[in-house]
């Protein structure tokens, strides 16, 4: 499997980067991206764990799939990491579970960190 | 505006395509039987896909598209976190014009897309001017540029009849290949009806009707000097 540790919870400049389409007028892209995220974070988590602990392996690549495009769509590097550890080994879903719990806490807490910055 | 059908299921690239595309009106559609629902009601002139979809996933929109010739006319970007070569081979395979790896940079695909559309509309002009006729592909009309633009009036199959063959530039049509640009490769219509459809078509055209000249043993083509492309001024 591949080591998360040179990477970062968050990579600013993923997000920087989607600034850029901000125009005057119009909402912060940003924000609303994140705000998206954050609010089908605990759906798509808890299907990803009931998929681990039960469900086929095709869900887990599905929903370990979702999750790791939307975290790499605003740079959140070790839970995109991890995410596609489980996509690539479904079978191995429950051994990753803490590790993937642990990184989408982190997630949060530096997407909170970066709005409020 | 040009029209766009984004076909993805998740909320945060559905915002971020409509912004980084908010030159166009992007229509979203969550599944393929939504984007089929779509299609069958819009036009469109370039489809954005994803291909892990739920329930059934890209690559069967692109096969129906494929099944229906469609593909010809709306180009495919396909907008996928799917990396591997095997992926995008099999989305070229389909039909798919472009692919494009998830998470992307929002100018990259905007530029990708102006470039497919803007490609795609100088391969289907909105009209051709062959020999003095002037053929409007949006409106199915014909007009006579030596008569005042005197609108020459076809049935259906003329129309498409003069179409395939002045879009041919010269070259020499044959028959079967009249037949499928004009009854598709599934008629069962005898090549003679091509034709009686030319023989009517050229009455029409009246002293331009020599315009569609007879290659013995081959087939048609339409030749005129002073053919010109272009699209109609808006």
């Amino acid at each position: 499997m591949k080591t998360t540790a040179a990477k970062t919870p968050l990579n600013p400049v993923v997000l920087d980067r989607l600034q850029a389409l901000n125009q005057p007028g119009q909402a912060d892209i940003v924000q609303e991206l994140v705000a998206d995220f954050l609010e089908h974070l605990p759906v798509r988590s808890n299907e990803l764990r009931q998929a681990c602990a039960g469900g086929s392996i095709s869900d887990v690549v599905r929903l370990s799939h979702s999750l790791k495009s939307a975290a790499a769509l605003l740079g959140l590097e070790v839970l995109e990491s991890v995410c596609r550890e489980i996509e690539t080994h479904p079978d191995e879903g429950t051994v990753l579970l803490p590790r993937f719990d642990r990184h989408l806490a982190d997630a949060q807490a530096a997407l909170h960190k970066y709005l409020h910055r | 505006m040009k029209r766009i059908l984004l076909v993805e299921d998740m909320p945060e690239f559905q915002k971020l395509v409509k912004r980084t595309l908010d030159h166009c009106a992007v229509t979203v559609a969550g599944t393929v039987k939504e984007a089929l629902g779509q299609i069958g009601k819009n036009d469109f002139d370039l489809i954005l896909l994803d291909i892990s979809l739920p329930q059934d996933s890209g690559y069967t929109l692109l096969s129906e598209l494929r099944g229906a010739k469609m593909l010809d006319r709306i180009p495919v970007i396909c907008l996928t976190s799917k990396s591997e070569i095997a992926d995008k081979l099999t989305a070229f395979s389909l039909g798919a014009q472009d692919y494009l790896v998830k998470p992307f940079d929002p100018l990259e695909l905007r530029a990708r897309v102006d470039t497919k559309m803007r490609l795609n509309t100088n391969l289907t002009p909105a009209c051709i001017r062959a020999g003095g006729l002037e053929i409007d592909f949006a409106t199915h009309r014909v007009f006579d540029l030596d008569q005042k633009r005197q609108e020459v009036k076809l049935t259906r199959t003329e129309f498409k009849l003069l179409c395939a063959l002045a879009n041919a530039h010269e070259r020499v049509l044959s028959r079967d290949q009249l037949l499928v640009a004009v009854w598709g490769e599934d008629a069962r219509v005898n090549d003679r009806a091509v034709d009686v459809h030319l023989c009517g078509l050229r009455k029409k055209l009246a002293y331009k009707g020599p315009f569609i000249q007879s290659v013995p043993g081959v087939g048609y083509r339409f030749s005129a000097q002073d053919q010109l492309r272009g699209e109609i001024a808006a």
